[in-house]
């Protein structure tokens, strides 16, 4: 939820799409769970509320964003799964053993 | 989309006021374009989608009002400990559900039947814009009574056809059926199926389209058939169970009433037709009704009643709207449509009668009129039943909590909320509500469809939708969540009183808890099962009356072959002629002792009457002043056990020519032949009478009272005539057999052997005079045995509930027993002390149910027969009975009392 909303502020609907586009469709998400979780994020003060451009339709919500710590807790969590991957890159193939 | 706006509504509503501030507008956009997503990916994806939606939004609103707190945790220890102690106690815990899964089945049951019958709209496009044509007894009647009339009512074609001419003046689109049954066979045997009139513009009026080829339309319904011939659409259910559904049954030629129908359609698995409860097998054209009926077809008759017609509204129309345009073409349409040879008088209140189109989304059913009562009536009785559930769970987890006292003071010591012991408590009852409500459903599915399955009779093949829609799901849930919290709040507010320190102080095994609830939840068990035994003996009592009731004729030993000449081209005097040797081939049949024929038979379905002329200064009214009919043969009296009182039977001489004669029952002669002896005496009837030329009828013999039509009438005046001197006979007689000995029906082969030698074309059905009887005893036998059912299951519950209720007394009072018994008690002395208490409970029970019973029994009075509402045998007998079943449920924990052997309480620390 954090990286979707990380490149611009983004309404409830469109942060939604954002999750399902970028996963390609692996990250399941209904509203009540998404509603639920971004709940939790404002609470411990990683997204906040914006207001939304004026032209927009005001009937899609409220607009939201990451707020700089959400962004450090987004960056630590990248560099954190960027170095798993890295570590599991580095592995050597496993070695087969023929027969003799 | 109201429906969906609606619930979207109620699941922002439902969330804490901070989180509706916040999101409210995010959610419901979100849940509005999701849910036209799902939709436009069907049916299966849009169900999902609610599911989902529902679910995840009542975890947010609990979730947010946790605030915070993981929500996972906090309910999966719950839960876990709720089954834990559940299952530690697996005999309370089987009884508890099994009780609750009955009383909420029964109720489920019943409501998806009345669901069925009267809620569920029409699976066709907008059913809401669908009206039924009615016609309004007063000219001031309110709404409700126009539906009942709507329903009742039937018209006749050329009505139709008036009304079909102008229908785009009143409505969008119109059409008209009627039910009827068909014989599929070709030979003289019968296969009746369930068969449908439908007139073109149905199937396109109402929205359904085919599963399989065409339905029938407009080109199809013209006398005589269209351009492909006669017609027919089967229902999805006929094809499905005839031709096993396979593909190529278009094209396909069928037998319906000896005339060959090209099959065109199959229509949708949800549609059963306009009438509710009564699925049609086989459709086919109106038009072609000159094709089946070549003789008598009813499509100019003036005076045969026998369709139904609906329209649908054009869009934003309204039904008062579209009966007052209706009204201004009434005068036309009545007009052209005048019935032949009516007197001034019914000519007049013909043209003013008006009509009315009633909002018709749930279709026509005359089964609601005849049942939607008693299934109301069983629908409370069932709910008592599940209230004494609900209370004797309540005295269960009750008696457990008393029991768990030093455990959950030992919690709260240990630093246990007190919310959170109430919510363990709590989350005990939604399982054990949860598991009654599931297997309460299963039951409710096999309980409702036998339910139904005992509606249907030879004469009336009962089938209702009863899937679960979310209307019977809503009510189980509401039902169970009622009783949850019934039976669920007096355990958490048993332990209110719980402080920590009672862990550390009391003994384990002395411990009462708090005895006022338990005795009130004993005192409502005790007055809810003395209501249901009361309901359950005064419907026992109806229907023993019933089916005990002298009806007038001999109920057993009479094989009754309705016979259809529709098909030969006989009439007249010549029908006469065949009637009669049909009665002389039964006659010879080997077993048979007698046979003779009439147009009716004893509580058939039909009637046939007519109005006697009476002095013009008599008091009768109207509806006094008229008197069932009957053709019958000679020698039809003794067939059906009648005794002749005076005067002689019909016989050869009583013919066409001879002087017209009429054999009248004693009610007829009181009657109308007052004071002189009535054999010899005459009368004439008034309008239509069986013979046209409305001679006066010369009574040449008084024949016993018997029952007409229904078991619940009293014997009405009756008057039978020869079959020799009736004019206009009906193609459609009864022969009734009786059997010279054994089982009547087994003569049935034999009998068709000799009538197809008389008449190939001939259609023979056979039911006994028992299945008659019993056909016309549905109702009440369902009643009784349900509600004799839910009292013996209300009795049951009672006294396992004052069982407990005594022996948990019992278990509590041990040191105090011990201590009187070591001072000088005797056993007897125990025993009276524990039921002293119990008799003051039953008896406190009993009035409350007594008052209760006499106040709901005066709603049951119409299903009643042959006794009052407050009949004083069956409320004392009810109270006897209660009274032994607790008397015993209360001396088995006594005795044990009065066996405590008092040296051994004593040295119990």
């Amino acid at each position: 939820m954090l990286a979707a909303l990380s490149d611009a502020p983004a309404h409830g609907y469109a942060a939604m799409q954002a999750i399902r586009e970028t996963s390609a469709g692996s990250v399941r998400v209904s509203t009540g769970s998404f509603y639920r979780r971004l709940s939790l994020l404002i609470k411990n003060g990683f997204v906040e509320e914006v207001p939304g451009p004026e032209e927009d339709d005001p009937r899609r919500g409220a607009y939201y964003r990451v707020t700089p710590s959400g962004r450090e807790i987004l960056t630590a969590e990248r560099d954190r799964l960027a170095a798993l991957v890295a570590a599991m890159d580095g592995l050597k193939p496993a070695h087969r053993r023929s027969r003799p | 989309m109201k429906r969906a706006e609606r619930i979207f509504a109620w699941l922002v509503r439902i969330q804490p006021a901070h989180t509706r501030k916040r999101f409210a507008d995010g959610m419901d956009y979100a849940w509005r374009t999701e849910l036209d997503v799902a939709r436009a990916k069907g049916a299966l994806v849009a169900t999902a989608f609610w599911v989902v939606t529902v679910t995840e939004a009542v975890l947010l609103a609990v979730s947010e009002r946790l605030d915070g707190r993981s929500l996972r945790r906090s309910l999966t220890i719950d839960w876990r400990d709720a089954w834990r102690s559940l299952r530690a106690a697996p005999l309370v815990t089987t009884f508890a559900v099994a009780s609750l899964a009955l009383g909420i089945g029964g109720v489920t049951a019943l409501f998806s039947i009345l669901n069925g019958l009267a809620l569920k709209p029409l699976s066709v496009r907008e059913p809401g814009r669908l009206v039924l044509l009615g016609a309004l007894p007063q000219k001031d009647s309110d709404l409700a009574l126009a539906q009942i009339a709507a329903t009742n009512v039937s018209w006749t074609n050329p009505i139709w056809e008036a009304f079909r001419d102008r229908q785009h003046e009143v409505v969008g689109g119109a059409f008209a059926w009627a039910g009827d049954r068909f014989n599929l066979s070709s030979t003289s045997a019968s296969d009746i199926v369930q068969g449908m009139w439908v007139s073109g513009g149905m199937f396109e009026v109402l929205g359904v389209n085919p599963v399989l080829g065409r339905t029938i339309d407009m080109r199809d319904d013209v006398r005589g058939g269209g351009p492909d011939g006669p017609v027919t659409v089967l229902s999805y259910r006929f094809w499905q169970r005839r031709f096993g559904g396979v593909p190529d049954v278009i094209g396909r030629t069928m037998t319906i009433e000896r005339v060959p129908f090209t099959i065109v359609g199959v229509t949708p698995a949800g549609f059963s037709g306009p009438d509710v409860g009564q699925a049609f097998d086989v459709a086919i054209p109106l038009g072609t009704e000159p094709l089946v009926r070549p003789r008598d077809h009813a499509l100019d008759g003036r005076s045969v009643w026998w369709m139904n017609i609906m329209g649908r509204l054009a869009p934003g129309d309204t039904a008062e709207r579209a009966t007052a345009r209706l009204r201004a073409l009434q005068p036309q349409i009545r007009d052209a449509t005048m019935p032949r040879g009516r007197s001034a008088a019914d000519q007049e209140r013909y043209l003013a009668e008006p009509f009315v189109l009633v909002p018709a989304p749930g279709g026509r059913s005359p089964l609601r009129r005849v049942y939607g009562e008693p299934l109301t009536a069983l629908l409370w009785v069932a709910g008592l039943v599940l209230l004494i559930a609900a209370a004797n769970i309540a005295n269960l987890l009750m008696a457990r909590a008393a029991a768990r006292r030093r455990e959950l003071a030992l919690r709260l010591a240990l630093g246990a909320s007190r919310v959170r012991i109430a919510r363990q408590l709590l989350a005990e009852s939604v399982l054990l509500g949860g598991a009654g409500a599931l297997l309460g459903a299963g039951f409710a599915v096999w309980g409702s469809r036998a339910l139904v399955a005992q509606l249907t009779t030879f004469a009336n093949n009962v089938q209702l939708d009863l899937g679960l829609d979310w209307r019977v799901l809503a009510f189980t849930t509401a039902v169970t969540a009622v009783a949850a919290i019934l039976f669920g709040v007096a355990p958490a507010l048993s332990i209110s009183h719980l402080s920590p320190n009672d862990a550390l102080k009391e003994r384990s095994g002395a411990i009462e808890a708090r005895g006022t609830l338990r005795y009130a939840s004993v005192v409502l068990q005790v007055a809810l099962s003395l209501t249901l035994v009361v309901s359950a003996g005064l419907f026992t009592r109806t229907f023993v009356a019933l089916a005990t009731r002298d009806a007038g004729f001999s109920r057993g030993g009479v094989l009754l072959v309705g016979v259809d000449v529709g098909r030969n081209p006989v009439s007249g005097n010549g029908r006469i002629a065949l009637f009669e040797r049909f009665r002389d081939a039964t006659g010879a049949v080997p077993g048979v002792a007698s046979a003779s024929l009439s147009y009716n038979t004893p509580m058939a379905r039909a009637g046939w009457n007519t109005f006697i002329a009476v002095p013009p200064d008599s008091p009768l009214t109207r509806r006094q002043r008229s008197s069932w009919i009957n053709a019958v043969t000679p020698g039809w009296f003794e067939t059906y056990g009648l005794h002749l009182s005076a005067g002689r039977d019909f016989d050869a001489r009583d013919r066409r020519g001879a002087p017209v004669v009429a054999i009248v029952n004693r009610a007829f002669a009181a009657r109308f032949l007052p004071g002189t002896n009535p054999v010899g005496a005459t009368f004439t009837t008034v309008g239509p009478g069986p013979v046209s030329a409305n001679p006066a009828y010369t009574v040449i013999g008084v024949v016993e009272d018997a029952v007409y039509r229904s078991l619940r009438a009293p014997m009405e005046p009756t008057m039978y005539l020869p079959v020799g001197q009736w004019d206009g006979p009906s193609s459609v007689v009864t022969i009734g057999v009786r059997a010279a000995g054994g089982n009547p029906s087994t003569l049935a082969r034999a009998i068709t052997a000799a009538i197809e030698k008389e008449d190939s074309t001939a259609v023979l059905s056979f039911r006994t005079i028992e299945e008659q009887i019993n056909a016309s005893l549905v109702q009440e036998r369902l009643i009784a045995l349900l509600a004799g059912f839910f009292g013996l299951l209300g009795l049951i519950l009672a006294a396992v509930g004052l069982y407990g209720v005594t022996s948990h007394a019992v278990t509590s009072r041990r040191p105090e027993i011990g201590i009187r018994m070591a001072l000088g008690a005797t056993a007897d002395g125990v025993v009276r002390l524990i039921l002293r208490r119990v008799a003051w409970l039953v008896g406190l029970g009993i009035a409350c149910g007594a008052a209760l019973s006499a106040w709901a029994s005066t709603f049951a009075q119409s299903l009643l027969y042959g006794l009052e509402p407050r009949d004083p045998i069956t409320f004392s007998a009810a109270a006897l009975v209660l009274t032994a079943v607790a008397a015993l449920a209360a001396w088995l924990p006594a005795r044990r009392a009065s066996r405590i052997d008092p040296m051994q309480v004593l040295r119990t620390p």
